[in-house]
């Protein structure tokens, strides 16, 4: 059976993934609107610096992250005078990371549905009355539904999943930022194998169930 | 002051547009010209969906000065495009729910019961946009556009891609357009025959230059105006002419009387009273020196030649003018005559001739 200490676990790590799906949304949205429609010559620069994380190994990007944000560093000094931090080893600072970790998997569907939309249903909104905001409300994400469902899918599954991210910036604080990831980790280097199994089945399986479903609601809607 | 004003400018590589007209309600104004002329993107400059320099002055609201330029949306328009434009996510209802709601008041149930049957679309409104055929939806999108309250409408081709039989079903219903809206009306075509049918004034775009407004019988009468645009429309020459339905005979044709001519043509559910716009072809007018007194033809038209130029290797264009009853002149009509005949009858400006059509030649289209 799973431990005390492993539901705890999971509870973080749902918790801070629903929160970080939450925010990269808010994030995404405007975002890949931007680089989706933009003619400006940010975009390349832009675009590679959100794809970033998919190739860097996830240690660089903790590591700048705690050297950026701890108390030495400007930044850090200056969100601690504004009574944010210092975020290294708490589970803000864990969000803050998770969402830069996972900003492709939110931003790139996302992008790619708004890429793909038909610029005349915007003008038919826009003749019919409709402001950029309205537009983007009643006809952009009805008619992105299924990069957004996408995004949201990854986005939420990336950041169950993280581990090295985490480790640098986050530590293993049980209650805090010790997420499943980590979880198992230290079961295995405490030569737990048969509680790492239950976690990792867990995980495995819960994924799995995921993306089914994801792919599922994606082959039905082309349809 | 026009309830329609405007002046734009328009620069791409390789296209200049440049247009200039003021309009007021009461009926269609074709923009008529060549593909490529710049028709729709003068509509698409009305709207706000493409940038332009210069003004519009809509019941004397600036929606574009140097000053400032008005988004779409802040323009009240009614826009139809071309092709189906329906929002794909949303029903019938759903699509013209979207435009009633953004509308600055919604339309009555009065106005909403004048609408419905002219368009007759009653029994599309529960089904989904990707249901309708293509005349279907472009009814809903003009109904659409009529439940914005808008201040101009715009239509862009809203036949083109439609076949002919669901073109002729919708015609009459723009037809009646004028009675639903009566506010300016701009509609973009290349089709001479569409134009003739629903316009009551026509401006000619080529080449990104509009000419002024002038009215469908002069724009598309005169041999000056419509013989530049012959070779890239491939349509054949003819005379818009206005008439009104005077009689009804029991053997199933109906006279109609204009300007200077009284012709009869088959019923084609024409009503008594009905006023009718319609084109004689110039291929479909032969002439004589003397009045046919032993032939089948049921028309014949007194006329003065007024007007004679070479159409093509064997053929001459003669400008006819028809004379009302007590003989002065009324409008005048174009006709194709061989080279030949030309000689042979002696026809020259000034000479006196009969005009012949067959009845059933005389077509609405």
């Amino acid at each position: 059976m799973l431990t005390e200490s492993d539901l705890t676990a999971i509870g973080l790590t749902v918790k801070l993934a629903a929160l970080v799906t939450f925010i990269l949304l808010l994030i995404g949205l405007p975002l890949a609107w931007w680089l989706a429609r933009t003619q400006s010559r940010w975009q390349a620069p832009v675009s590679a610096l959100v794809a970033m994380p998919l190739v860097l190994p996830p240690t660089v990007l903790g590591f700048y992250l705690l050297v950026g944000l701890g108390p030495n560093s400007p930044l850090g000094q200056a969100l601690e005078a504004i009574g944010i931090g210092p975020l290294p080893f708490t589970f803000a600072g864990l969000v803050v990371a998770s969402v830069l970790y996972s900003l492709p998997f939110v931003v790139q569907p996302l992008q790619a549905a708004m890429q793909t939309l038909d610029e005349r249903a915007l003008e038919v909104a826009a003749t019919l009355g409709a402001g950029p905001l309205d537009r983007f409300m009643t006809v952009v994400l009805p008619l992105c539904w299924r990069g957004l469902l996408t995004a949201a899918v990854l986005g939420f599954a990336h950041t169950l999943g993280e581990f090295g991210v985490v480790l640098m910036i986050g530590g293993n604080i049980e209650g805090e930022t010790r997420v499943i990831a980590v979880q198992i980790y230290d079961h295995v280097e405490a030569l737990n194998y048969g509680q790492a199994h239950r976690l990792s089945a867990v995980m495995l399986v819960f994924s799995f169930i995921v993306l089914v479903l994801m792919y599922s609601l994606n082959r039905g809607a082309k349809r | 002051m026009s309830q329609l004003e405007f002046d734009l400018q328009l620069s791409r590589p390789g296209f200049h547009l440049s247009a200039q007209a003021g309009i007021d309600g009461g009926g269609i104004t074709a923009l008529f010209g060549p593909s490529g002329s710049g028709k729709t993107t003068l509509l698409r400059c009305l709207a706000g969906l493409e940038p332009a320099q210069g003004t519009i002055t809509v019941n004397g609201q600036p929606w574009l000065s140097p000053q400032q330029q008005r988004p779409p949306h802040q323009r009240r328009l009614g826009y139809v495009f071309q092709e189906a434009s329906l929002l794909p996510h949303l029903s019938v209802q759903g699509n013209l729910d979207y435009a009633r709601k953004r509308a600055p008041q919604p339309l009555t149930n009065d106005e909403l019961s004048a609408l419905l049957p002219v368009l007759q679309v009653e029994h599309l409104l529960d089904k989904h946009a990707a249901q309708l055929s293509g005349g279907e939806r472009q009814r809903i999108a003009l109904l659409r556009a009529l439940l914005t309250r808008p201040q101009l409408l715009l239509l862009d081709e809203p036949l083109a891609a439609l076949d002919n039989r669901r073109r002729q079903a919708i015609l009459p219903m723009l037809e009646r357009l004028p009675e639903l809206f009566t506010g300016p009306v701009l509609y973009v075509s290349h089709s001479v025959d569409e134009v003739t049918r629903l316009a009551q004034q026509v401006i000619l775009i080529d080449e990104g230059q509009s000419q002024p407004p002038q009215p469908l019988t002069q724009a598309f009468g005169h041999h000056q105006t419509l013989l530049p645009f012959e070779q890239s429309l491939d349509q054949p020459l003819g005379t818009a002419v206005r008439a009104t339905v005077s009689q009804i005979s029991d053997d199933g044709l109906a006279q109609i009387t204009g300007d200077g001519f009284s012709l009869w043509m088959e019923q084609q559910e024409a009503q008594p009273g009905q006023r009718l716009q319609l084109r004689l072809l110039a291929r479909d007018i032969s002439l004589s020196l003397q009045p046919l007194s032993d032939s089948s033809l049921l028309n014949q038209l007194a006329a003065t030649i007024e007007h004679v130029r070479p159409y093509n290797a064997s053929q001459q264009c003669l400008t006819l003018r028809l004379h009302h009853r007590d003989d002065s002149p009324a409008q005048a009509i174009l006709a194709l005559i061989t080279q030949r005949s030309c000689q042979q009858l002696q026809l020259q400006p000034g000479k006196r001739v009969w005009a012949q059509i067959k009845a059933s030649a005389v077509q609405r289209f």
